[in-house]
Formats: structure tokens, sequence, C-alpha cells
């Protein structure tokens, strides 16, 4: 790099434009990485995933397989799934963080591009979820879990676990924006995961919960993302089963990310 | 720099029912220092939110550096830099990379930026303290930090929101000399403060500002003057606080306190004679009189809020 181009020029903007949005997306994605590279996510990211995935096959492995179910076939796109709720709720996190210590103000009364911040969000967001993946699918290979599909259906799994984690994000960011703080944002978003995830098909199929609550666990954006991701594991991904999933997404982002530009022009 | 001063005119904003600025009006020439001095809830922080382009105001005009903040946002943002109540730094990076950050962020080059951050720590005496995580620092080695981002690059304006609240008296000191040295440099200031003393030790002018309103305006020495250097104190029985503020009213100007104690402003001494004259007249017998010198709350009370009985209610933020 020469010393020319590393100056900006004279009365240059550093505020519109996408070569300005990248290039500070980039630079604060860095920084949201280098601040998560620490020993309590190597444990988050790394370690969690393996104690699911072997603690659930060692719990209910067996009895599944009386009932000619495989379940690490079965278990780890729900691993995958629920990972997706820690980087988002994480992501949440960070951002009510950013806003407490004002450095969210900071991008905001410097001549940063306005999406910068949220740019470098997203970018991390995405390192994380395809951290998550990698290492939970590794964990569910060992374990017995296959992508029996074509190569385009595993791109497929990956694609929709991306977008999943990403819709998710817009709406922790949106209560990271409104929380009085880290702890506050913290508190607000564990409950909605664990009702979700409970009620969900993650652990046991849509039969094994009551009668009356059988049709809300199947119709559960959770479940039908969790589905989808199961049938593109599968040897035979239907698309039949993916569209429910991709509704769901497209009209869980439409809320989430119209909730957070408002959370975000209200911000200080 | 010609035209980098700061001109307010008119100046309002609401949230919602409550009135946070109310047609404020002031200005800064260029190179010198403004006190803006208020209470808690004065509307200090809003006026620098609608200055540094975070908030839109709802009426009035601002002009910071020659740029209206509304119409011309980027350029008041390239002309500016703004510590805040809390320093707006990443406690987990050091103090290097976060001003490595900041110069990234204003596209100045991996290399630029790291030659700019060793600079700053240099000439904010950080230097030993680079390597340490913030979260290490002390609260003014933070404070002198959150200056020095602001300084990545070269800005004609600083705004300084409370620069020293909740800070010991050394670091205090700390920041107050690093204050001096950029005016010395031809920075102009917009400083907000609720220490009358720090408003007295830095600004070239003081704006007064209470309950969203310019309620005084001069130099520091012209403010303590129309104060007066000393107050008379009285004390009656409490029942009788309302009848006897009513009466000193009626011939006094800056009349506060509570709960039977009532403090004047008492330039002369004979406002003392005047004091007991009033009270005698409306058949209130005062427990007790003195005359002292007043606290700096009392002096910056009766800037902020000139014939007002001090409450609980306004000593609260709001």
């Amino acid at each position: 790099m020469t010393t020319t181009k590393e100056r900006p020029r004279a009365g240059a903007s550093t505020e519109h434009g996408a070569g300005n949005l990248a290039a500070q997306g980039l630079v604060l994605a860095a920084r949201n990485l280098r601040r998560g590279a620490n020993a309590q996510s190597v444990v988050v990211y790394a370690v969690f995933p393996l104690v699911f995935v072997f603690g659930f096959l060692m719990l209910f492995g067996r009895v599944f397989e009386e009932r000619g179910l495989d379940y690490a076939q079965f278990l780890t796109p729900a691993i995958v799934v629920q990972w997706m709720f820690t980087v988002a709720n994480t992501s949440g996190v960070a951002t009510a963080s950013d806003r407490e210590s004002g450095m969210l103000s900071r991008c905001r009364w410097m001549p940063v591009n306005r999406g910068a911040f949220v740019a470098g969000r997203l970018v991390s967001d995405v390192v994380w979820v395809l951290v998550a993946v990698v290492v939970i699918g590794a964990a569910g290979h060992l374990a017995g879990f296959r992508f029996q599909g074509p190569v385009l259906a595993v791109a497929g799994f990956v694609a929709l676990a991306v977008a999943f984690a990403l819709t998710l994000t817009a709406a922790t960011t949106a209560v990271g924006l409104v929380s009085a703080g880290p702890e506050a944002a913290s508190a607000t978003l564990n409950l909605p995961y664990l009702v979700l995830i409970l009620l969900s098909t993650a652990f046991v199929p849509a039969s094994a919960f009551p009668d009356w609550l059988e049709p809300a666990v199947r119709a559960s954006p959770v479940s039908s993302v969790i589905d989808a991701l199961r049938s593109l594991a599968s040897a035979s991904p239907s698309a039949g089963e993916v569209w429910p999933a991709l509704a769901w997404i497209a009209g869980l982002l439409a809320v989430g990310v119209w909730a957070a530009t408002k959370a975000f022009g209200r911000a200080r | 720099m010609p035209g980098a001063g700061i001109e307010v005119e008119g100046l309002r904003k609401r949230y919602g029912e409550k009135t946070a600025l109310e047609d404020v009006t002031f200005s800064v020439a260029p190179g010198t220092l403004l006190g803006l001095l208020g209470h808690n809830g004065a509307g200090k922080t809003t006026a620098i939110d609608c200055l540094t382009t975070l908030l839109r105001p709802d009426g009035g005009h601002a002009r910071v550096a020659g740029h209206d903040v509304v119409a011309e946002p980027e350029e008041v943002r390239r002309s500016i830099a703004l510590t805040g109540q809390f320093a707006a730094l990443d406690e987990v990076l050091t103090g290097r990379e976060n001003l490595v950050l900041f110069g990234r962020l204003l596209r100045l080059g991996s290399r630029n930026a790291a030659r700019r951050a060793d600079e700053l720590l240099e000439r904010f005496r950080l230097s030993d303290a680079g390597g340490r995580p913030v979260r290490e620092y002390s609260g003014g080695m933070r404070r002198r930090l959150d200056l020095a981002a602001g300084l990545v690059v070269d800005r004609p304006v600083l705004f300084l929101d409370e620069p020293t609240t909740g800070l010991d008296p050394r670091s205090r000191e700390e920041v107050w000399s690093v204050v001096e040295e950029l005016r010395q440099g031809g920075t102009t200031t917009l400083l907000t403060t609720q220490y009358l003393e720090e408003a007295d030790r830095l600004a070239d002018r003081v704006v007064v500002l209470g309950s969203g309103r310019v309620t005084a305006e001069g130099t520091p020495g012209e403010l303590k003057d129309r104060v007066g250097g000393r107050v008379c104190e009285v004390k009656v029985a409490p029942e009788r606080h309302e009848e006897a503020a009513a009466a000193l009213r009626r011939s006094l100007e800056e009349v506060s306190g509570q709960n039977g104690t009532l403090v004047v402003p008492a330039p002369r001494t004979s406002v003392v004679t005047q004091v007991l004259g009033l009270l005698e007249r409306e058949g209130v017998d005062p427990e007790n009189v003195t005359l002292r010198k007043p606290s700096l709350n009392e002096v910056f009370f009766a800037l902020t809020d000139p014939g007002a009985v001090p409450g609980p209610a306004e000593e609260s933020r709001t």
C-alpha cells in the first residue's frame, strides 16, 4: 500500500458511498470479532455444541432408536438453530452494550457511513454463524449425522442457518437498542428463546406434545426452520418442507428490520 | 480558523410534553471557550446533541464551523469532536487499539492510523498505558483517551459534555490542563458543566441554562459580581417560610432556600437591615440571621432559577 493511497483525499466524504460502508463496516466487524474472541466465547462456540450434541444423544438416543428414529440426524439441525439464537442474543446484548458505552453515539457524530454500525454487526454475526455451523456439523458427524443430499442442499442448509440467524439478529438488535443496558437486554432475550426452542420440534417430534399443543408446535417458526434444515440434510430434500421456513423468515425479517430501524432512529 | 465558531439562534426541542430547550440563543467566537452552566435536566446535553447532529432540533437554527446542523450534518460531523459524559471507548480494546479503530473508521489507512495513535498517546501522556485494556484505566486516563479519540483527525470545534463529572480532583486537573492546551491551540470549545468552579477556571464566557432557557450570560467575573460575594441567611419557623419568602420578594429579587431557611444575596451589609425590616413589617420573628460567603450551590441556584424556591423535585434529574 502506498502512502498516497492511505491518505483520504482532501475534502473526500468519509460518509457516503458503498466504499466507505464496506471499509468502515469491516473495521467495525473486526473490532466485534476481536471483542468476541475471548476464552468465554471459545467455550460457548466450541465446547457447548459438543456437550449439547453428545449430551442429548446420551439422554434420548436409545429411546428414539427403539422407535426407529436416527437421533443424531434429528438432533444436529436443532442444535444449529439453538446456536443461531445464541449468536443473535449475543449480538443484541453487544448492541445494548455499545449503546450504553457511547460507541453507537460515536459512530453517529463521527463522519462514518450511517449503515456501517449495522453492517459491521451483520458481518461479525455471519462469521460466528459459520463457526457454529462448522463446529456443530463436525460434532454431529462424530455422532453419526450426515449430509445425505446433494451439495446444493448443503449450501441451502448453511444459507438458511445464516438467514435465520440474521432474522433473529434484527429482532435482538431492536431489543438491544431499547433496553436499559446489556443486562436488561440479556434478561429480555432469554425468555422468548427458551419458550420458542422448548415449544418446537427441536428435541422431540411434534407428536410427543399434547394434542392441543401439537398444531402450534408444528407451525411455529422455530419448528419450520428446524424441519427445513432436517429436510436439506436428508437424502431427499423437499421444497415443500423449506417454503414454510422461508415464509416465516421473510415475515419476521420485515417486522425485525422495521422495529430495529425505528429503534435505531431513537437510540442515543 | 475563520468561521469556526458556533452560532445558536432560537433553538427549540421538546420531548412530548416536556420542553428541553426553549428559544436558546448564544454564540461561541472562534478560538474561545464557552461554558454552558446548568443543573441536571437544564437542557445542556440536549443542546450538545442538537449541535453534534445526534438530535434534530424542533425549531431555530444552529451553525457549527459555518455549517447548518440540519441542512449540512455531514459537514458539521467533519468539523467536530465530542467528549460525552461517559467515555465512549471500547473497554476490551487497549488504548492504542481504540485510537487505531477510530482512525481507520475515518479512513486514515492502517499505517497512518497507527502513527496517529502513537502521536496522540504521547500528546495526552498515555504512551505508557497505550498497550493496556481501557477497563484498567483510571477515570482521568479514560477522559484523556476519549478526548484524544475525538482528535484522530484535527477538528476546529470541540464539544465537552460534563468532562469532569465524577472525577477525583487530580483527574479533574489533568483534564483541565488538556482542555486549556487545546484552547491555546485555537480550538473553539463548548463545555457543559454543573460546576461554577470549572466554568470559572476554563471559560471565556458563560451561558447559564435553567429549565431549557438562557437565564444569564457573561464572563465568569460578571456573573459572580451579579450574585455578589456574600449572602444573608435568615432562619424562621418552617411553617412561616412561605409568608417570609413572599415578604422578602417584595423588595429583593433573588430569594432562595426552604424549610424555614431563606437566603438572599448580600453584596452590601445593609441588606441585613433590609431583610430584618421586611420581616418585621410582616410580623415574622427571625430565629437567627447570618452573613456569610455563598456556597457554590447557592451562587448557581441564584443564576439558574432566580426568584424560585428550590424543592426536592428540582434537584433530581429530569
